[in-house]
Formats: structure tokens, C-alpha cells, sequence
């Protein structure tokens, strides 16, 4: 754990992703849904023969596709999108998203060189919040003390859900969760305490957990935006302690580079690297 | 701007590539006056180290004139000629404090891809593969320079360019080198390697005592 080593990593970092990724290879899709493609491959090929001319095309191309997701158990559609139905760890995942990481509670810790009366006051203001969600929501404050996500996906869609403040206690704790008819399931906590040693500043502890609308779909766009869960979590708490102990965060953005440019491309680049 | 970048295990080539710009507050954008090659470049130029993308742009060694700074930055000025460490600073952090500049915690905008594998992450280092954080290097005419009040060295008129361009790199790698084995006035050191480092160790020696 790199936290008894440095003391201002994040907690709960392992190298658990790393053996995932040697256990999994390229397999993402599972038995069942292999058995599927295959047979749906043949149906549309026994199909495709009576047709005209480019519905022929049209059925060979995909029955061909099935058929390599069947045979190869890989999926590329699931590769960019970060979704894996064997049930095993998918590329970039973490050893505790195994089960199901969106209904799992993510926790993490990170040390921050800052009093907790004042990471807490910082931490509970929206727009600190919007800034170290990055890309993934904005957050604007909703009454009652509550929460609102605007979460901007593709083709100017947008998702929003209100999160309600649980509990409220002054340097200490923040809690927040999203109502029971809510669209997206979520809740999250912050704790802070003082950290050990004496010139280490605070420990901020985070937990989160989030359920996404529209099951696969819902979870596949998320991870698109760069919202796996436990990377949202890690992220996040990073993105917090650079704001405050160095004033911004660190980026790469518009960063000089002899290859294609723009969000797309940077995202499907990202997604088959991992 | 036109710059050096790496497409793949022993290709590199120069290509014209976009301006940086400022992005965050404290950085600043320099002309690239002098950019030297590293010995550890050649471990990534070779495929040695994993991370490198095509069209990245190399160098991590340079010194130049400052053009633009963002609003926070106090310090710098346009047109000052400055040197800057291979290493990104802030200045603030625990390790920065403790002046553990290598390990700032604070620069890394993609530590994911480095903790798996050390354990820990390193400061973002410039034009050194993204497992070190991925900017853009200095093998260009332009280079963005985060946290540019901690990072950039001015450099008194009178020093020329390649009088103080090692201070980037090659000179405080030697240095430490030198530093590690407690030099006493009148030792005899022997230095194995005699690259930029290496003289640069056998300088240090000599300023320490042997």
C-alpha cells in the first residue's frame, strides 16, 4: 500500500488491477453471450442468402462479426466502452469492482497538507466540486443544502440528479444521497481527520456509491466519460488535494502532439490503450 | 511550431505540431533556445520503457525566454531567460516542502499509470513517456512550463545558454552521484561513464573535495 510508505498517496491502491489485467487478456465477453453470437450469427447468415444484393452484404458483415465475438470471446464494441461480461476483471478495473462495481461502495483515503476545518469547508462548496469532477459533471447547489449533477454526455445529451445532504457535521463529515425515486442511485461520504505526524496536514476519506440508469448502456457511457467508479473515486480525491496544496490541477490538455486532436479521438485512444 | 517526436522504437522524426498554450494559471509558455539529449532518452527511444504514443514530443533537458505567463504566476516575466529542471514542481506539497522535489505529488495529471508498477508516482517529468506523466517535451520551439514561479531558474546576463543548460538535468544528476559517496577533501574518485553525467560527476567531485 503505497499509504505506509508516502504517506500522501491514496489508500486502497494495488497491484491487484495489474494482475487482473495479465488473468483476463482479451476475452471480455462471457459464455452465455459467446453462445448467443454464435447462434445468431448462423441465423442471420441462413437469412442473408434469400436477400437482394446489399441486405446480403449487410448480413454477412454482422454474422461475421457474431461469429469472431463468439469464436475469439472478444468484443471490441465492450473494449472501448469498458465492459466485461465474463465476470472476470476487464482492462484498468480493480480487484474489488469484481462482483459489481456499481453497486459496490468505493472507499478511499488520501493525505492533504491542510487543516480539516479547511479542507471541509472547501470540499463542500459546489464549484470546488465541479472543478475536481473534471469532465465527468458539473455540480451546482440545490436547496436545502442538497446537490444537482448535470453529467454531459454525447450528442448534447444530458443527465441530472439531485443528491440531498444526510448529514452535515463541521470539519468532520459530509454526507450526501440521492432521493429513492432518483433516476441514478447514488450516495457519497468525506471524513475528514487530522492525519499522523505532525506536519502531514488532514486524512480525507471518501466513499462512494453510484448506480447508473439503463444497466449496460448506462454503465458503458459512464465509463466513456472516464467514470469507472473506483477511478472516478481516485480521481476525484486527487484532483482535490492538488487544487488546494498547489492551487490547480495537474493537465495534459492542448498538450503539443504530432497525432489527430479533439475529444473523440482522445477518448477512443485512451479507452484501447487501457 | 516544428519539433521532434517519437513514432514508434527508433523512429523519431520532425514534425509540425500545435502551439502549446497557457492552460492552467501558474504556467508559462518559453522559447525553447536550447534543448539537449538525456541518456534516458534513449531507453524509451529503444523501447525499453512502456507509454510512449505516437507523435509524442521528446526532451526533458532545456533552457529559454519566457513569452507568455499565466495570471497567477508573480515572479516570471515576459522575456526573462530562464532554466528549468527536468522535474514539475509545486512547490507546496509535503515532499516539495521537505525538498523531495522528485516525488512532488502534485504534478502527475496520470499516476494511475505509474503506482501500478513502482508503487508509487513520481512529479511529471517533461517529454518522458505518459507513465511519467506525459507533457509535451522540449525538443521544440515551444514548451509549456507548469508552476512556473517554482520551476523556472532566471539566469543572470553575462551566463551564456550553454553555460547553465545543464543545470536541468545532467548537473544535479552528477552532483547527487557526487554527493552520495561523502567525498572528503583530497579523495581520489574514479567515475565510471564519462557521458554528460559523468563529467558532470567528476566536476561535482572536484567542488566537493577530491
Amino acid at each position: 500500500m503505497m499509504s505506509g510508505e508516502r504517506g500522501s498517496g491514496i489508500e486502497a491502491m494495488s497491484w491487484q488491477g495489474i494482475e487482473g489485467r495479465a488473468a483476463t487478456g482479451r476475452v471480455n465477453v462471457g459464455d452465455v453471450e459467446r453462445l448467443g453470437s454464435l447462434i445468431a450469427a448462423g441465423a442471420l447468415a441462413l437469412l442473408g442468402a434469400g436477400t437482394s444484393t446489399p441486405g446480403r452484404v449487410l448480413t454477412s458483415v454482422t454474422s461475421g462479426a457474431l461469429l469472431y465475438r463468439g469464436v475469439s470471446g472478444h468484443c471490441p464494441l465492450y473494449q472501448v466502452l469498458g465492459l466485461n461480461s465474463t465476470g472476470r476483471l476487464s482492462a484498468g478495473q480493480r480487484a474489488e469492482d469484481r462482483d459489481d462495481p456499481w453497486h459496490t461502495t468505493i472507499h478511499r483515503s488520501i493525505t492533504i497538507g491542510m487543516p480539516s476545518a479547511e479542507l471541509y469547508e472547501r470540499f463542500r462548496k459546489p464549484e470546488t466540486l465541479s472543478r475536481i469532477m473534471g469532465h465527468f459533471a458539473e455540480v451546482t447547489a440545490a436547496e436545502k443544502g442538497g446537490l444537482t449533477l448535470h453529467v454531459h454526455g454525447p450528442l448534447g445529451k444530458e443527465l441530472n440528479w439531485s443528491m440531498e445532504q444526510v448529514e452535515a457535521r463541521s470539519g468532520e463529515l459530509l454526507t450526501f444521497r440521492s432521493p429513492a425515486s432518483s433516476m441514478v442511485q447514488s450516495e457519497w461520504s468525506a471524513r475528514f481527520r487530522p492525519a499522523l505526524g505532525a506536519d502531514r496536514g488532514s486524512e480525507l476519506s471518501f466513499s462512494l456509491r453510484l448506480t447508473p440508469p439503463a444497466g449496460l448502456l448506462g454503465r458503458g457511457l459512464l465509463k466513456l466519460l472516464g467514470a469507472g467508479p473506483s477511478v472516478l473515486v481516485e480521481r476525484l480525491l486527487r484532483n482535490f488535494k492538488s487544487l488546494v496544496e498547489a492551487g490547480e490541477i495537474p493537465t495534459t490538455e492542448h498538450n503539443p502532439a504530432a497525432r489527430p486532436t479533439g475529444r473523440i479521438a482522445a477518448l477512443v485512444h485512451h479507452q484501447l490503450e487501457a | 511550431m516544428r519539433a521532434l517526436c517519437w513514432n514508434g522504437i527508433n523512429d523519431l522524426r520532425v514534425e509540425t505540431v500545435p502551439d502549446p498554450k497557457l492552460v492552467n494559471p501558474r504556467d508559462a509558455i518559453l522559447r525553447v533556445t536550447m534543448s539537449t539529449t538525456c541518456g534516458s532518452d534513449l531507453h524509451f527511444i529503444d523501447g525499453y520503457i512502456p507509454t510512449m504514443r505516437e507523435g509524442d514530443v521528446i526532451g526533458h533537458e532545456f533552457i529559454g525566454e519566457v513569452m507568455e505567463v499565466g495570471h497567477e504566476v508573480k515572479r516570471i516575466k515576459r522575456g526573462d531567460r530562464v532554466v528549468v529542471p527536468s522535474f514539475i514542481c509545486c512547490g507546496n506539497c509535503w515532499y516539495c516542502q521537505h525538498q523531495l522535489f522528485s516525488l512532488c505529488d502534485n504534478t502527475h495529471p496520470k499516476p494511475e499509470l505509474q503506482e501500478p508498477l513502482l508503487g508509487y508516482h513520481t512529479a511529471g517529468i517533461y517529454g518522458y513517456t505518459h507513465a511519467f506523466g506525459g507533457y509535451a517535451g522540449s525538443h521544440a520551439q515551444y514548451i509549456r512550463v507548469p508552476h512556473a514561479d517554482v520551476d523556472c531558474f532566471v539566469v543572470p546576463d553575462g551566463v551564456r545558454d550553454e553555460q547553465v543548460l545543464f543545470l536541468s538535468d545532467a548537473a544535479p544528476t552528477g552532483y547527487m552521484g557526487a554527493d552520495f559517496c561523502s567525498i572528503k577533501k583530497g579523495d581520489t574518485v574514479a567515475v565510471w561513464g564519462c557521458g554528460g553525467v559523468g563529467l558532470m560527476a567528476q566536476i561535482s567531485a572536484r567542488l566537493l573535495g577530491a
